[in-house]
C-alpha cells in the first residue's frame, strides 16, 4: 500500500519530464507499439539547441459555460491566482482550446473577464467547442488566428487548428446549435475524426521549409496529433502527414489538450504530452494508454478540483520540454 | 442377407444421428432468433442465466427486449441531458462518464464517503445529479432513474459483479 502511495506521489509531484518518461519507459523494457502506429525510439541522438532555457505555462479545456456553472468559474479563478503567483512569470501562457463549452460570444466574454487579471500574455489555439456554433467567428473575434508560428529563444513554435471536421450538418439541415452540440459531444457517432486539413498541411510545409533541422520545434494542437482512441475522437486522422513533414528534425515536441488527462507518447522523432483540463477529467479509454505513458489516479468527484490543473514547463538547452503537472488532487485546497 | 442387414443398420444409424443432432440445432436457431432483440444479453449469456426454459413464453421475451431497449434509449438521452432536472449548470453525465465509463455499477452497493452510508447505484447517480450537475434527482425507482441505470449497465455489461470492490 505504501509502495503504491509512494509511486503515486512520485507520479504527481515530481516533474513528469520527457527525460523521466524516457527512463520509465526504458526501465519497463517497452518496445511494443500501440494501435499499430505508435513506436518508441529513445536512441535518437539530438544536436538540437535552444538559445537559452526558459519557461512557459499551459492551460486547456476550461469549458466555461458562463455564470450558470460556478464550479467552472472557481477552477478558472484558481488557475489565474496560481499563475499570477509564479515568480518569475513565464515567458507566455498557451491556452490549448475549448475555452468555452458552447461556442457563444457571451461565454467567450465571460472567459475573457475571468482571465483578464493574468499578468502574462496568453496565446490561444481553438478547440471544437470554441468553433462549431458560428464556424470560428466568435473565436477569431476574441482570440485571433488559429494557425501561426513564431521563433523564441532559438525554438520554433507552431500553433495549429486540428479540429476540422467533415461537413456533417449541411446535408442534414442542422441548426448552428445542433451542429455545436454534436461536434461537442465526445462520443457522438456523426462527426467522425478531426483533421488538420490540406490547406493547413500546405501552410505547415511552407513554414517548416524555413526551419533548420537542428532547430527545436514545439507544436501546440488541441487534439492529440496521433491515433489514441477513435470512439471518443482522441484522434487526428491526417496526423501521419504531419509526422512526415516533421521527419528529420532533431527535437520535436507536440503538446495537446482535448483528452483531459495525463498521457504521453513518442512516435519516431516526436514527443507528445497532454495538458490537464480546467473543466472536468476524462477517464482513460478502455483501449489503454500508449506504451510507457504514466497513468494519473482516478479523480474524486467529491473534489471540484479533482483530476484537474495546469502546467508550467521548462524548455531546456536541447529544446526539450520538461512538463510540470500541477494536478490539484495532490494539493491542499 | 448380412449385407442387407448391415445397410439397414447404417441407414437407421444415419437417420437417428441426424435426428439427434439436427433437431436441437433447428430448435435452438428458432430460440436464438427470438432472443436476438433482447439487448444486453447475448444468447449464450441469457441461456446461462435463465432460471428455466419454460418460465417466459416467446411473446414475453420479445416484450422484455423491446421494453429494455426503450429504457436504454431513454437513459442515453438523459445521460447527455444538460438541462433541468438532469443538470442545473450545463454539466452532463456523459462529460465525465462517456459511454458510462468509470461508473463501475458492478461494485455497488458500497460505502460512499460523500453519501455517508452504503449506497445503491441509483443513490450514487442521484448524488452526481444533485452535486456535480446541480440538478434535481428523480425519485429512486422512477422510470428515469431506472432508465439511467439501464443505460449505464448496458455500457458496462460483461463486468464481473464485485460488490464493494475498489475499481482498479
Amino acid at each position: 500500500m505504501n509502495e503504491k502511495q509512494d509511486a503515486l506521489d512520485r507520479l504527481m509531484t515530481a516533474e513528469l519530464s520527457r527525460r523521466n518518461f524516457m527512463k520509465m519507459s526504458a526501465l519497463a523494457g517497452i518496445a511494443a507499439s500501440v494501435g499499430g502506429v505508435v513506436t518508441l525510439d529513445f536512441l535518437s541522438p539530438s544536436n538540437a539547441r535552444a538559445a537559452k532555457p526558459f519557461n512557459f505555462a499551459l492551460m486547456a479545456d476550461h469549458h466555461t459555460m458562463g455564470p450558470k456553472n460556478n464550479y467552472m468559474k472557481l477552477r478558472c479563478e484558481r488557475a489565474v491566482q496560481e499563475m499570477n503567483k509564479l515568480n518569475p512569470q513565464p515567458d507566455f501562457i498557451m491556452s490549448l482550446g475549448d475555452h468555452v463549452h458552447d461556442g457563444s460570444d457571451e461565454q467567450m466574454k465571460f472567459f475573457d473577464e475571468l482571465f483578464a487579471p493574468l499578468k502574462t500574455k496568453v496565446k490561444y489555439i481553438t478547440g471544437e467547442h470554441d468553433w462549431y456554433l458560428d464556424m470560428g467567428d466568435s473565436y477569431q473575434k476574441h482570440f485571433g488566428k488559429t494557425t501561426y508560428s513564431w521563433d523564441q529563444n532559438g525554438v520554433h513554435f507552431i500553433a495549429l487548428n486540428t479540429v476540422h471536421l467533415r461537413d456533417f450538418w449541411t446535408a442534414r439541415g442542422l441548426s448552428a446549435e445542433e451542429r455545436m452540440g454534436i461536434a461537442g459531444t465526445l462520443n457522438h457517432p456523426l462527426p467522425g475524426p478531426f483533421h488538420v486539413g490540406e490547406k493547413q498541411l500546405g501552410w505547415l510545409r511552407d513554414d517548416l521549409a524555413k526551419v533548420k533541422k537542428s532547430t527545436p520545434i514545439i507544436i501546440f494542437s488541441h487534439s492529440p496529433l496521433y491515433y489514441y482512441y477513435k470512439a471518443w475522437n482522441f484522434w487526428t486522422e491526417d496526423a501521419p502527414e504531419v509526422h512526415l513533414l516533421l521527419e528529420g528534425y532533431e527535437q520535436v515536441q507536440v503538446i495537446h489538450g482535448h483528452v483531459h488527462h495525463i498521457v504521453k507518447n513518442r512516435i519516431g522523432n516526436i514527443n507528445f504530452d497532454s495538458s490537464l483540463s480546467l473543466g472536468w477529467p476524462h477517464p482513460y479509454p478502455t483501449s489503454g494508454l500508449p506504451a510507457g505513458s504514466p497513468q494519473m489516479p482516478r479523480a474524486n468527484p467529491a473534489n471540484i478540483y479533482g483530476g484537474l490543473g495546469w502546467e508550467t514547463n521548462r524548455v531546456g538547452e536541447d529544446g526539450g520540454v520538461d512538463m510540470n503537472y500541477r494536478e490539484w488532487s495532490r494539493e491542499k485546497v | 442377407m448380412n449385407k442387407k442387414i448391415t445397410r439397414g443398420r447404417v441407414l437407421f444409424l444415419a437417420v437417428a444421428g441426424a435426428a439427434v443432432f439436427l433437431v436441437p440445432m433447428l430448435v435452438n436457431a428458432q430460440r436464438q432468433s427470438d432472443t436476438q432483440t433482447l439487448p444486453g444479453l447475448a444468447h449464450e449469456v441469457q441461456r446461462k442465466h435463465a432460471q428455466s426454459e419454460e418460465i417466459l413464453d416467446r411473446e414475453s421475451v420479445l416484450k422484455g427486449g423491446r421494453e429494455l431497449q426503450a429504457m436504454i434509449a431513454l437513459g442515453d438521452q438523459l445521460w447527455h441531458g444538460r438541462d433541468l432536472p438532469m443538470s442545473g449548470n450545463g454539466q452532463a453525465c456523459n462529460m465525465c462518464h462517456a459511454d458510462g465509463a468509470v461508473t463501475h455499477p458492478e461494485t455497488y452497493p458500497k460505502y460512499k464517503p460523500q453519501i455517508g452510508k452504503v449506497a445503491t447505484v441509483q443513490e450514487m447517480m442521484g448524488w452526481c445529479i444533485a452535486i456535480p450537475n446541480q440538478g434535481k434527482p428523480f425519485p429512486l425507482g422512477s422510470k428515469e432513474m431506472n432508465a439511467l441505470e439501464a443505460y449505464m449497465n448496458w455500457n458496462n455489461r460483461g463486468q464481473i459483479l464485485e460488490i464493494g470492490a475498489l475499481p482498479q
